[in-house]
């Protein structure tokens, strides 16, 4: 008979469930942090039984809820090694309840997607609405106008780029597009090294 | 209800203070963890925060953990123990917390 056979059920099925739960790990971190559960719920079946099982699968909360708890740092630190657009933009979010300085960074990330966008938007539309898209200014009120704008020739505005917005464009964007990945990759960094795990926050004693 | 959630969060406060205090002492396992801590101190630390917070102390280099086949058990046991950085890092939070505690002592003091 197995050891885990011993279990009740309850505690078969959460041990399944959780080890799902961890799949976002290393499958032999995984497989420890499963193990060393399996090993804390058997000493609590030797000691008192079914109901100290029970007790300890309360204190555990839910298997998703137990798995986050280690799943969290790990999955931030796999989004910054495969420097994952998707995924790093994810872990950015979810850190932005977590402070003031994250929140910043969440809207400073989240602005310099939209405006890396907006020019390569800009760069692609040009070509097809040639006189709806440029840099425009109008000296009687001192204002300017950049991107598109269907009426800024019949308001007396004056339009500067020409076609050179496309290669502007183009270069804006991508070098947004760049900060905003560097931007979340540094947030992320400063998570991680807030938690003294990073090689850099080995010494977090201050 | 405010008074346990604050409880709570004093509790949550002190885990990793009280974990690395206990390992001090000498090498434990989880459960033994759990019924020391609790035991010496009062401190109800959960299962569900225990195991997360030891796997992070093992990645901070903070504490060390070895699989240990005891003679009588029937499964086993992973132990942890201090680590040097744990040892500093325990160190500097003996210090936070005499002058946190001082600080609220005083402030008691002269509400009271």
């Amino acid at each position: 008979m197995s050891s885990e056979s011993k279990l009740p059920s309850e505690a078969t099925y959460f041990l399944s469930q959780f080890e799902i739960a961890l799949r976002k790990l290393p499958s032999e971190e995984r497989s420890e942090i499963v193990s060393e559960l399996r090993c804390h719920l058997l000493e609590k079946m030797d000691r008192g039984g079914s109901n100290e099982v029970l007790n300890s699968l309360a204190g555990f909360g839910g298997p998703q809820s137990c798995a986050a708890g280690f799943v969290e740092n790990a999955s931030i630190r796999s989004a910054i090694v495969s420097r994952s657009v998707g995924s790093m933009l994810a872990h950015n979010l979810k850190l932005a309840g977590r402070g003031t300085r994250y929140f910043l960074a969440s809207v400073i990330v989240l602005l310099l997607f939209v405006f890396a966008f907006a020019l390569g938007i800009i760069s692609v539309l040009k070509p097809v609405f040639p006189s709806q898209i440029g840099l425009w200014t109008f000296e009687h009120s001192n204002s300017f106008i950049f991107g598109f704008a269907s009426e800024a020739s019949q308001m007396g505005g004056a339009e500067h780029l020409g076609y050179w917005i496309v290669p502007l464009g183009i270069t804006l964007g991508i070098g947004l597009f760049t900060l905003a990945n560097y931007a979340m990759r540094h947030t992320l960094g400063m998570w991680l090294d807030k938690h003294g795990l990073t090689s850099q926050s080995r010494r977090s004693t201050s | 209800m405010e008074l346990e959630a604050w409880k709570s969060q004093l509790r949550k406060g002190a885990a990793e203070f009280a974990v690395l205090a206990l390992l001090e002492q000498g090498d434990a396992y989880g459960v033994q963890i759990l019924d020391s801590v609790g035991e010496q101190s009062g401190i109800g630390v959960s299962e569900g925060s225990l195991y997360p917070l030891l796997n992070k102390l093992k990645k901070q280099g903070r504490v060390t953990a070895r699989w240990v086949e005891d003679e009588g058990a029937t499964h086993p046991r992973k132990y942890y123990a201090l680590a040097a950085e744990g040892l500093e890092h325990l160190e500097a939070m003996r210090t936070a917390w005499v002058e946190f505690r001082d600080g609220i002592d005083a402030l008691l003091e002269k509400s009271s």
